[in-house]
């Protein structure tokens, strides 16, 4: 019996991570992140239905309105933030744009598009990054200390991610620049942006199942078991939540450290040495800033010495790391434990699929209008940009015009 | 000359500090401007720490520069980098000197002195 718990185990263990390096990790995060889809794949089996198919059916456009629901929440809410945090906050400015593959170099483009697993660079035109100089009008323009940037859930490459900086493109370092792109290329995931996002699918599946089941006492257990499964799975996903930034942060700072040039690297280590503050976070308790840092001094004496042969096995490992959870004890158990419960399910009848399809085109009606809440605010954006850039522009004329052209005392020749 | 011995003077000291933080913080900083405004929602690197510092370090370079003036006009030949560093000590409380230990102030100060002398030769020659 241990035995075979063992292989089953290790069974589901085995097929998520198979997914995630062989599929990708879209792919395995939609498809096993999802229990109902399992649970409706073994009632398929179970009753051979025509109406068990279209439940299979319905339950893989759920899994995929379900993301573009928490996608569409939190690219809205992201592009609100670009516009309420930052372009309000700093009106008297001039925004220039610069396309990611004259900010970047090639290597950094290729190492983005790899990690995010869409082939090799070209050009920058397939990443939607949005990256803004801004450069204040006059002295008493507010101005923000370096770069901010706001990512976006699907990753740079369909929603646009928005990166403004202080300092112009060609200046030398780079470090945060490249910083903000490794936090554009690995924090795409939804996590980032929703709390409790990963446990919603197993929370949303136990309402829907439970509902459809032969009461009885052994099916009463299995329910009251995931019950507490599905407790435990909350748990470790605040828990999770609460390490996130960490693991944010020291992945981002792998990325960009793997395309600093010597002589950036040997400044980050002075600096980083002779202040224990410098890139501390407010949201990082000490412990963990002060592992960050120790981490980040480690690499870059590492690539100080052997230069770029070490970082990129260490970003893969970072990226990778962070996705193992969702085979994690608890997931795999719940997922055995709802493979039992098919076993007490009711057939799939007409009226429970009209309601399952009615849920359905609902959530896929809000869908649509966060897509097009999502296309406004873009919109807005870029627009407000647009019309601050040529207001600016006229101020800035219109005071140069006005500025005397000669001083007081200077004779006039 | 301020701008210049300032920016000089900097670049001496803070080198890794100010290819960290890019040219254009350091322009704002040498033009008095300290007063950055901080993002919430966005994801940035906080550089707190070392602009806190240069934004000190041109108070008082600044107000070193000025005391050397007023000092060698009433004294009448070139001050000393003792009689500079009495004067920052004594005269200096709107800008955050006491951020320095005595050591760092004197380099401050001797750097700075150092700079003017090399720009007054300069203009002299």
């Amino acid at each position: 019996m241990r035995e075979i718990a063992f292989y089953i185990y290790h069974f589901f263990r085995g097929l998520s991570l198979f997914t995630y390096h062989f599929i990708g990790r879209l792919v395995a995060t939609w498809v096993l992140m999802f229990p109902l889809l399992i649970y409706h794949m073994l009632l398929v089996l179970k009753e051979r239905s025509l109406e068990s198919v279209f439940a299979l059916l319905a339950s893989f456009l759920t899994v995929f309105v379900w993301q573009m629901f928490l996608i569409g929440i939190a690219a809205c809410q992201s592009k609100k933030n670009v516009l309420e945090d930052y372009l309000l906050q700093f009106p008297d400015s001039i925004y220039e744009y610069h396309t990611l593959a004259e900010s970047v170099d090639e290597k950094v483009l290729d190492a983005m598009q790899e990690f995010i697993g869409i082939g090799t660079a070209v050009d920058g035109s397939q990443l939607e990054c949005y990256i803004y100089s801004v450069h204040p009008l006059d002295i008493d323009s507010s101005r923000d200390k370096d770069l901010t940037s706001y990512p976006t859930p699907t990753g740079i490459r369909s929603l646009g991610s928005f990166i403004f900086t202080r300092n112009r493109l060609d200046s030398p370092s780079k470090f945060s620049l490249y910083h903000e792109l490794g936090h554009q290329t690995f924090d795409n995931s939804l996590e980032h942006h929703i709390k409790g996002s990963d446990y919603y699918p197993y929370l949303l599946s136990l309402i829907w199942i439970a509902p459809n089941i032969i009461l009885g006492t052994i099916s009463l257990l299995l329910i009251a078991s995931l019950s507490l499964v599905l407790i435990l799975i909350i748990v470790e996903s605040h828990y999770r939540q609460k390490k996130s930034k960490l693991r944010e942060e020291m992945r981002a700072d792998a990325f960009a450290i793997r395309f600093l040039t010597q002589e950036e690297r040997r400044a980050l280590l002075n600096v980083l040495e002779k202040y224990p503050d410098f890139y501390k976070d407010k949201a990082m308790s000490e412990d963990e800033h002060l592992e960050r840092r120790r981490t980040l001094i480690t690499s870059l004496y590492t690539l100080y010495f052997n230069d770029e042969s070490f970082d990129k096995v260490y970003a893969i490992h970072w990226a990778a790391k962070d996705f193992f959870w969702f085979s994690s004890k608890t997931r795999v158990v719940f997922l055995l434990l709802l493979s039992g419960l098919v076993l007490f399910s009711h057939d799939v009848t007409l009226s429970i699929l009209i309601v399952y399809v009615f849920i359905l085109a609902c959530l896929y009606a809000y869908v649509r209008q966060l897509k097009k809440q999502h296309d406004i605010l873009f919109k807005e954006i870029l627009d407000w940009i647009k019309e601050t850039n040529t207001k600016n522009l006229v101020r800035k004329i219109w005071k140069s015009m006005n500025e005397p052209r000669f001083s007081e005392t200077e004779d006039i020749p | 000359m301020h701008y210049q011995v300032t920016s000089i003077t900097l670049k001496e000291l803070f080198p890794d500090e100010l290819f960290l933080l890019g040219p254009a913080v350091l322009e704002d900083l040498l033009e008095g401007y300290s007063n950055f405004k901080q993002t919430q929602k966005g994801s940035n690197l906080d550089q707190s720490a070392v602009v806190n510092l240069i934004a000190s370090s041109v108070a008082l370079i600044t107000a070193a520069i000025e005391l050397y003036i007023v000092l060698k006009k009433d004294l009448g030949r070139k001050p000393s980098i003792s009689e500079i560093k009495e004067s920052v000590n004594e005269k200096t409380t709107s800008i955050s000197v006491r951020k320095f230990s005595d050591d760092e102030l004197e380099l401050l100060i001797n750097t700075t002195v150092k700079n003017i002398e090399k720009l007054e030769k300069k203009q002299e020659d």
